[in-house]
């Protein structure tokens, strides 16, 4: 069992398993249920059988009336949505598959979770926590009952591109009967890669990563699961009974999984063949679909048997008080002690070791290769565990990097980061392992076995290049939307709810709006950085807008986000949230120089914030014609208020000077009135004397 | 000395403009001698006028033509010589009217530039009080900022007064 299997499996050990309706002690069913599209869900009817790990199960039942159970996800335990749709063309029916899934308000702890519903046709699971794994069971009851229905879904499976990630009996349920008759492959969706996977159904290096830290698998992996379940169910004694975790690491490292798994029993026949082929240590050598359809049509394969070729040494090296003769068990236990571990691998005492007992060049260079990149970064804070961690590598590469704590395999980086920030856990090593290039280095050595290197350097790249930078929208939060795709919004604005899209985040504001718990602001880091991951168009215009600190740039960039969500997602109208921005946009009206069209504005904005179209606020906010006309507006009428300012100080100037004002004028005026009257004058003159010949 | 630069400058041309006068006057020297006693109050006023354009004289000089006018004719209708023009001059009656002519011009000149400059006084108040209206409506429309007088942002508007304190810290 993983270790986080052991903690739920603490808290549930006081409560029995259910089993049948009287199980569920009798709840009033019609009490405070939740419905998710035409399936009610009773929060108060937990049905611990069906439990995966942290991930919990309640009753259920469909509008037709069957019977069902939804699985709770955990927010820290990012599921494998992206998944659903594949799984649902599949057509089997010993493959549980959802019959719905989404996003419901969960009354207990008043939080929005992101559930997968089941139908309740299976039995009890194959082996419930704390059994022994070892069941015994005839070798014609398992080819019957479990081989045969499983090698059929791994072929859909395999047709479909899908990997499953958890095949183990505790995630296979008995078809209904006492009789083990068939089994129902169950639940995928909810946990991330592996994560509830006991190390007994991991091969090595998967298995000796904390099982947050996996990551993606490989089709090839399923297959050795199902080997590893073959033996559980077939052998009769569990002679791992008392090794932890990490014991049954290091034994399927030294002796092979095979034996580790198999331990005493004795399997003749057939299926020593199918359990050799697929309990191969050398993934290259492990039996694939095709070689267990062969062997199903009856044709026989001789599978190599054995542990993987690491060489041992002629002479043992001392680590902590005990000898090692092989470089990968060294390797795994390295990290117990990081300074004696540093002494060791700075002396030439290991390098000598390499070359001479082990006679492994090849490592030697590695190891020197390893001290090399350690020192790429100076002999300062952390150098002693990333020497050991680039060591360690070296020693036994394909191993899981193992780096402050953490043991991980880097496709698993992501859903771990998405685990610690949930958890609020310290996230330097994270960081460190982009910044000090460990997760590069790591697939470098391991080039040839990542079957997506090639993606995985890009975005390890592209993680180291955005933390380079503290700019909202970059830095850590990012990096855990680029590596893991299905990771929610992170955020601790949206603690109540489960985000995965543009669209959920409008209407996780929406719902906040409707039950008036209305934030100070709309983005933090993690917000931005995930719409900037998840739908860089919604949000890449606004990066500077958003960071600015003028308040009218971030609000204009804010409404033209969400409109742009809201015109592109048809999620219909949004009264609480358009009447919410309405609210806050309120300085936005303030930003025209128009009083009179400011007014107008206002008025309008509290009729559009109820009528909860986004994209009509933004146009009355943000119209460009608008805004122009108001600049221009505003700018004449600057000019005319400094054209009438200095008229009337140059008309008070004169005024003040007082006996001249208007005397300039007003002489004017008098020449030209004593030129008339002389005119006049004349006129009148020339006509009297010429009609009397004289006047005087 | 405005005047005297424009006078320096006609050169040549108004040398020959007063050699032609001066030819004129002696050709016609029983209007010359009329003219010169009978617009004498205009040649004075002329001297001593300080406004612009001398504006003062012409109105005296319009109005004192007038009156030189009636003689004048008389003069060059009947027996245009010195002795008539000296006749004509020497009639106390002649020089009162003609004087009496300036003086009218003078009063025309004193009554209208009181009057005028009366009433552009009063427009000019009434246009300050209109500047100030127009002034507190554009305030009124787009704000204190249109005044220039408070500090604005590149948006055009007030900076607020924490920010213009952050500014000058």
């Amino acid at each position: 069992m993983t270790e986080a299997d052991d903690v739920e499996n603490k808290k549930e050990s006081k409560e029995k398993t259910p089993q049948t309706e009287e199980d569920y002690g009798g709840t009033d069913l019609s009490s405070a249920t939740v419905q998710l599209k035409d399936i009610t869900i009773y929060p108060d009817r937990r049905l611990t059988a069906y439990d995966r790990g942290p991930v919990k199960a309640y009753a259920a039942k469909s509008r037709n009336g069957h019977d069902c159970f939804v699985l709770l996800c955990e927010k820290e335990f990012v599921p494998r949505t992206a998944t659903v749709g594949k799984l649902g063309n599949i057509i089997n029916p010993d493959l549980m598959k959802p019959i719905g899934y989404g996003t419901f308000f969960w009354p207990p702890d008043q939080s929005f979770r992101l559930g997968f519903i089941y139908e309740r046709n299976v039995g009890a699971p194959l082996m419930k926590a704390g059994d022994e794994m070892a069941l015994g069971l005839k070798q014609e009851v398992v080819m019957n009952a479990v081989i045969k229905p499983l090698v059929n879904v791994f072929l859909d499976m395999w047709d479909s591109e899908l990997v499953h990630g958890c095949v183990n009996p505790f995630n296979m349920y008995k078809k209904e009967g006492a009789k083990l008759e068939g089994v129902y492959l169950g639940d995928c969706l909810s946990l991330p890669f592996s994560y509830a996977q006991p190390a007994l159904f991991e091969p090595a290096p998967r298995a000796m990563a904390d099982p947050i830290g996996r990551g993606y698998i490989s089709f090839e992996n399923d297959l050795y699961a199902f080997g590893a379940t073959l033996a559980v169910l077939l052998r009769s004694h569990d002679h791992m009974k008392d090794f932890n975790e990490r014991e049954i690491v290091k034994h399927k490292l030294e002796f092979g999984s095979y034996t580790t798994l198999i331990g005493k029993d004795h399997f003749t026949g057939a299926i020593l063949e199918l359990l050799r082929g697929l309990l191969q240590d050398d993934r290259r050598q492990r039996w694939g679909i095709e070689e267990v359809l062969t062997w199903m049509d009856g044709r026989r394969l001789s599978p190599k048997q054995g542990t993987s070729v690491l060489k041992r040494a002629a002479r043992p090296i001392k680590f902590k008080k005990k000898n090692y003769l092989r470089p990968d068990l060294l390797a795994v236990d390295l990290t117990d002690d990081v300074e004696e571990s540093g002494r060791l691998i700075e002396s030439d005492e290991l390098n000598q070791w390499l070359i001479r007992s082990v006679d492994d060049k090849d490592a030697a260079k590695a190891l020197e290769g390893a001290i090399e990149k350690a020192n790429e970064t100076g002999k300062g804070i952390g150098y002693l565990e990333k020497l050991v961690c680039c060591a360690s590598t070296a020693l036994a590469p394909g191993l899981s990097l193992q780096y402050k704590g953490h043991c991980l395999l880097p496709e698993g980086v992501g859903a771990a980061m998405a685990k610690a920030i949930a958890r609020k856990e310290n996230m330097t090593p994270f960081v460190e392992l982009f910044t000090k290039g460990i997760l590069s280095y790591w697939l470098n050595i391991n080039v040839d076995e990542v079957s997506n290197a090639p993606t995985l350097f890009t975005r390890f790249n592209d993680c180291r290049d955005t933390l380079k930078d503290r700019a909202p929208g970059r830095g850590l939060e990012r990096c855990v939307y680029i590596l893991s795709a299905e990771a929610p919004c992170m955020s601790e604005m949206l603690d109540k709810y489960y985000v995965q899209s543009p669209e959920d985040l409008i209407l996780a504001y929406e719902d906040m709006a409707q039950r008036e718990m209305r934030l100070p602001f709309f983005f933090d880091r993690h917000i931005i950085a995930f719409l900037a991951v998840r739908d860089y168009k919604v949000i890449g215009p606004h990066f500077i807008d958003l960071n600015s600190k003028d308040k009218y740039r971030v609000l204009t960039a804010t409404l033209r986000i969400f409109s742009n969500i809201q015109k592109r997602s048809n999620v219909g109208k949004l009264p609480g949230l358009s009447s919410w921005l309405a609210d806050e946009m309120k300085p936005l009206s303030e930003h025209f120089h128009d009083q009179e069209l400011k007014k107008k504005i206002k008025k309008k904005l509290v009729k559009l914030g109820e009528g909860g179209d986004l994209s009509k606020i933004l146009d009355l906010l943000d119209n460009v014609s608008t805004i122009e006309t108001d600049n221009m507006g505003f700018r004449f009428a600057m000019e005319e208020y400094q054209r009438l300012r200095t008229e009337a100080h140059r008309l008070q100037a004169s005024l003040e000077k007082g006996k001249g004002f208007g005397k300039e004028a007003g002489r004017e005026i008098s020449a030209i009135v004593s030129g008339l009257i002389a005119a006049v004058v004349i006129l009148a003159f020339t006509l009297i004397y010429f009609s009397q010949d004289k006047i005087f | 000395m405005a005047i005297g630069k424009k006078r320096k400058k006609a050169g040549w041309r108004g040398n020959l403009l007063v050699t032609i006068m001066f030819i004129s006057s002696i050709i016609f020297l029983p209007t010359t001698v009329l003219l010169f006693v009978g617009m004498l109050p205009t040649i004075v006023v002329g001297i001593v006028d300080r406004t612009k354009e001398r504006v003062r004289a012409l109105t005296i000089g319009f109005m004192n033509f007038s009156g030189c006018f009636p003689y004048w004719l008389d003069l060059v209708s009947t027996d245009h010589t010195p002795e008539a023009a000296f006749k004509i001059i020497t009639q106390p009656s002649t020089i009162v009217v003609m004087y009496m002519a300036a003086a009218i011009g003078y009063l025309i000149e004193w009554a209208m530039t009181g009057i005028v400059s009366n009433v552009l006084v009063q427009r000019g108040y009434r246009r300050l009080e209109n500047i100030d209206d127009q002034k507190e409506k554009l305030i009124k429309r787009w704000g204190s900022e249109v005044t220039g007088e408070v500090p604005l942002d590149i948006h055009g508007f007030a900076v607020e007064a924490e920010e213009s304190a952050k500014e000058s810290d």
